[in-house]
């Protein structure tokens, strides 16, 4: 059976849902504002019984979303719900964007409330570019990895420093430094942010001492040019398995980035919410 | 040649106690590093490929010299003469002289070197490619962290702006007294500060715009900024009060107390005035609010006298006219629901058919080549108000007078009676017949001295003398016709009763009160100004029209060809409740009721300049 993303759970389950309440918002709105719409002013405006309504859905379906987050820490959810439980999530945010800017009416200002708006719109924007990292990256580090995985490239950077260390120990001192540096000095670990923009591969040693090596081995003869070689091919090697490495965490970085944005902007939006309400509802 | 016995300690495992393996090495020099080549060989790449040299001296001593990087005695040498006791470290590699035997007397020198493998590790590189060096780190900037600084700076945006509305106000004295120096003559962080809080002051009160969520009315712009102007406590909705410190002439919407209360119960300004909606937001309700009660307004008063209503163009009944009744006194009005059938009855004769001909009517005044025909309009005789929502009242002198002169005797049309009581009419009438009759009787009349001597009792100077006669005559017989004959000059227009007991002297006559009702809808706003591009005609059907009893304001159809309900429809204009009616009716403003009852206003100046503008 083939695999099947969570957007395309149960048949674009939530995809049509979304749509629904998108196209049934945008319905009411157009039929209460030919109808009934009479606000002297003829401003949109959220406070008529319609424009209630829509603030209503919205915010319950702005609580929802960020329920997802509790609702993944549950160990006791199974996969297929997570999956369900996402697939909802992406399409129902979609839908929020058409739902609360039918509530504003259209009508923004520099104040708290179009914050809130702003920010929706933000989390909202930073979650489509998630979907969009959460479809391309797990399929480029399928990719990338091949038929190795973590362990076995780390084994694999081990063994090719211990065989280059021995086979060098007859080369010139300079072969022995890059090799040294290339094993000591390759970061592997950083920050997400090191990982994620391709800084932990900065002034690499090992991409060094590959570059060094072949200038070096042009100017060995007999048979510690063949070492030399030998040495060459390893660090070859290495290299190859460092970018692996930092290919992988650089898209599980990736996969992690976003959620910087999305989460932290989605607690600010709940305040900002949560203010707006309380100035609509009880200030006023 | 050197001879040098090595004793390596090898640990295995990384022991403390370790073999101690000993062998012999002999040569010229004592190469030391990691070439084969090298008599103390050592297998490390930490070590150079020949990384140190042990040789004699010109002196007969060992000397070490150095070509990479060496300690003897945690100091880093390039050249150094071998004694015992020195620690010597290379690469991973610690040695220790143990015996020197050197000096020029000595052929062959010896020597003892023990040396250990500080660290076990083969390979340097194993602690960095070992899985705790691959990784993605935490930091400090998580998904967490991030949540929490953004949700605080969200809250302190939306608090500290009304935090600092509700702060006691800065007195503009306090204000200078801190900065007693101008702000721009201070220099670095005192300047800055003062600066600081000079903008504060100035603009700080309009931060808690911050919360406003849409335009304020034009009406209120003049202290948008001002959140506190209405709203008067934090987390509390804005107060009837309030809205009323300002609007004091604003009526209720149902006169009695108890009826309002009753039916406006948990309502407030605000339900229906909504501010925050744009420049034009607060000016009217929306006709949603209307209807709420109107649509079905019997089911809130069952003694009500009004229908129901959900939209002009649907289901607005016909108009009610407020009619005068010319019936009791002082007028009654009556309001009367508008049938075709409906007449007012004005005490007026006034056809307007006749004064609308296309051909005229005859005037005296009228210019000869038309045989004195005159053609009239509306606007003759109605003549916009101020206001250009109604007309002035019509008056005889004004509009009608110029035609239907009050003249007695056609040898003397100039000379016209008042319009005024039978009794002064009479007067008058007489007046005018006793000039006429200085002219024609002349030799007839009485001195002013032999009126003086009249004798008791003898007949009255009219009755003796001939011209005396005739003026009585003349004036009863015209006075008579006046008010007697069809189309006499009072007939015309008024109706006249004659009291058959009283004879036909000015008591006789009683002349019809006229009522006429000057505002046919005062609870319809309706502007003659506003409707000036549509003909008289187009909308009051005057031409036809033969009695003054007749009512000439048009009916709801009339209305409807033009206005449709609150539904846009494309040939007509959009009309909602508050196009024709207002809610609130209009109260009189304390000042004027204060002025009205006589009592003292606030402002003296200003009171009695709006004492002489009311009426």
């Amino acid at each position: 059976m083939r695999h099947r993303s969570f957007l395309e759970y149960k048949n674009y389950r939530y995809l049509k849902l979304a749509l629904g309440l998108s196209v049934l918002g945008i319905g009411a709105y157009a039929w209460h504002r030919q109808n009934h719409f009479a606000t002297p002013g003829g401003l949109g405006y959220g406070g008529t019984p319609m424009g209630y309504g829509l603030g209503t859905v919205a915010a319950l379906l702005i609580v929802w979303l960020m329920w997802l987050g509790v609702r993944k820490r549950r160990f006791k959810a199974s996969m297929t719900m997570t999956q369900g439980w996402l697939s909802a999530h992406v399409y129902l945010g979609l839908g929020l964007v058409v739902v609360a800017t039918l509530h504003t009416g259209f009508e923004l200002g520099l104040n708290l409330h179009t914050l809130a708006y702003m920010l929706m719109l933000l989390v909202v924007a930073s979650g489509i570019y998630g979907v969009l990292v959460f479809l391309r990256e797990p399929e480029r580090m399928t990719r990338n990895m091949g038929e190795d995985n973590m362990p076995t490239l780390l084994l694999q950077l081990q063994e090719a420093d211990q065989q280059a260390a021995r086979l060098a120990l007859q080369l010139p001192d300079e072969f022995n430094q890059l090799l040294q540096a290339a094993a000591g000095r390759t970061r592997l670990r950083g920050s997400l942010f090191q990982h994620a923009f391709g800084t932990v591969s900065r002034r690499c040693p090992t991409a060094r001492a590959v570059a060094r090596m072949q200038q070096l081995n042009r100017q060995l003869k007999d048979e510690p040019a063949q070492r030399g070689r030998e040495v060459y091919s390893l660090m070859l090697g290495r290299r190859t398995a460092v970018e692996k490495i930092r290919s992988e965490l650089r898209s599980q970085a990736r996969l992690r980035l976003w959620l910087l944005v999305h989460v932290p902007l989605s607690f600010a939006l709940l305040c900002a919410l949560a203010g707006h309400i309380v100035s609509v509802f009880l200030y006023w | 040649m050197i001879r040098c016995k090595l004793v390596q300690t090898i640990r295995p495992d990384d022991t403390q106690i370790g073999a101690r393996v000993g062998r012999a090495v002999s040569g010229e020099t004592l190469g030391i590093g990691r070439a084969a080549a090298c008599k103390i060989y050592l297998p490390d790449p930490r070590v150079r490929l020949e990384h140190a040299v042990i040789g004699r001296a010109e002196d007969g001593c060992l000397y070490l010299e150095a070509t990479g990087p060496v300690t003897v005695n945690q100091k880093a040498q390039t050249r150094v003469r071998l004694a015992v006791g020195q620690h010597i470290s290379i690469g991973p590699y610690d040695f220790v002289v143990e015996e020197v035997e050197d000096g020029v007397s000595r052929p062959d020198p010896r020597m003892t070197l023990s040396f250990a493998l500080r660290d076990q590790a083969l390979n340097p590189g194993a602690a960095a490619s070992a899985p705790a060096a691959v990784g993605i780190d935490g930091g400090w900037i998580g998904q967490r962290s991030l949540a929490w600084v953004l949700s605080l700076l969200v809250l302190v945006l939306a608090a500290w702006p009304v935090w600092h509305a509700f702060q006691p106000p800065v007195r503009d004295g306090m204000v200078a007294a801190a900065m007693p120096t101008p702000v721009a003559e201070r220099a670095g962080w005192d300047g800055l500060q003062a600066q600081a809080k000079r903008f504060v002051s100035m603009h700080g009160r309009r931060l808690d715009v911050w919360w406003n969520p849409g335009t304020v009315s034009s009406a209120h712009q003049g202290f948008a900024q001002d959140c506190r102007a209405c709203h008067d406590k934090p987390f509390e909705r804005v107060q009837d009060a309030t809205c009323a410190s300002c609007h004091k002439n604003t009526g209720d919407h149902i006169r009695d107390v108890t009826i309002a209360q009753h039916t406006f119960q948990g309502q407030r300004c605000a339900t229906c005035h909504k501010e925050h909606q744009g420049h034009a937001g607060m000016r009217t309700a929306d006709t949603v609010g209307c209807v709420q009660c109107h649509g079905n307004v019997r089911a809130y008063s069952a003694l009500t006298t009004l229908d129901n209503v959900s939209d002009f163009a649907k289901d607005h009944p016909p108009f009610r006219l407020s009619m005068r009744q010319r019936e009791t006194q002082p007028a009654h009005v009556l309001r009367v629901r508008q049938t075709p059938a409906l007449r007012n009855d004005t005490g007026l004769v006034f056809p307007h058919d006749i004064h609308l001909a296309k051909a005229g009517i005859k005037s005296p005044t009228g210019p000869a080549d038309t045989g004195g025909r005159v053609v009239l309009r509306c606007a003759n005789c109605h003549v916009s108000g101020v206001a250009g929502a109604r007309f002035e009242p019509v008056t005889m002198a004004k509009h009608c007078q110029s035609c239907h002169r009050l003249s007695v005797d056609p040898q003397v049309p100039e000379r016209q009676v008042p319009h005024a009581k039978p009794a002064d009419v009479a007067v008058a009438v007489r007046e005018i017949y006793a000039g006429l009759a200085v002219d024609r009787y002349p030799v007839d009349l009485v001195t002013s001295n032999t009126l003086l001597q009249r004798p008791a009792g003898q007949a009255p100077a009219s009755q003796l003398t001939s011209a005396g006669r005739w003026v009585a005559q003349s004036s009863r017989t015209t006075f008579a016709a006046m008010f007697a004959s069809a189309n006499g000059v009072c007939t015309t227009c008024h109706a006249v009763q004659r009291d058959t007991g009283k004879g036909v002297g000015a008591s006789a006559w009683q002349v019809a009160r006229i009522v006429t009702t000057d505002h046919w809808m005062p609870h319809a706003r309706f502007s003659h100004a506003d409707h000036q591009n549509a003909a008289c005609a187009s909308c009051h059907g005057a031409a036809n029209s033969k009695q003054a009893a007749d009512i000439l304001i048009p009916d709801i159809a009339s209305c409807r060809s033009c206005h449709a309900g609150a539904k846009a429809d494309q040939e007509k204009v959009v009309s909602r409740c508050d196009s024709c009616h207002g809610f609130h009716p209009k109260k009189d403003h304390p000042v004027f009721e204060r002025v009205a009852a006589g009592q003292p206003v606030p402002g003296g100046p200003v009171a009695a300049a709006v004492k002489g503008v009311r009426p």
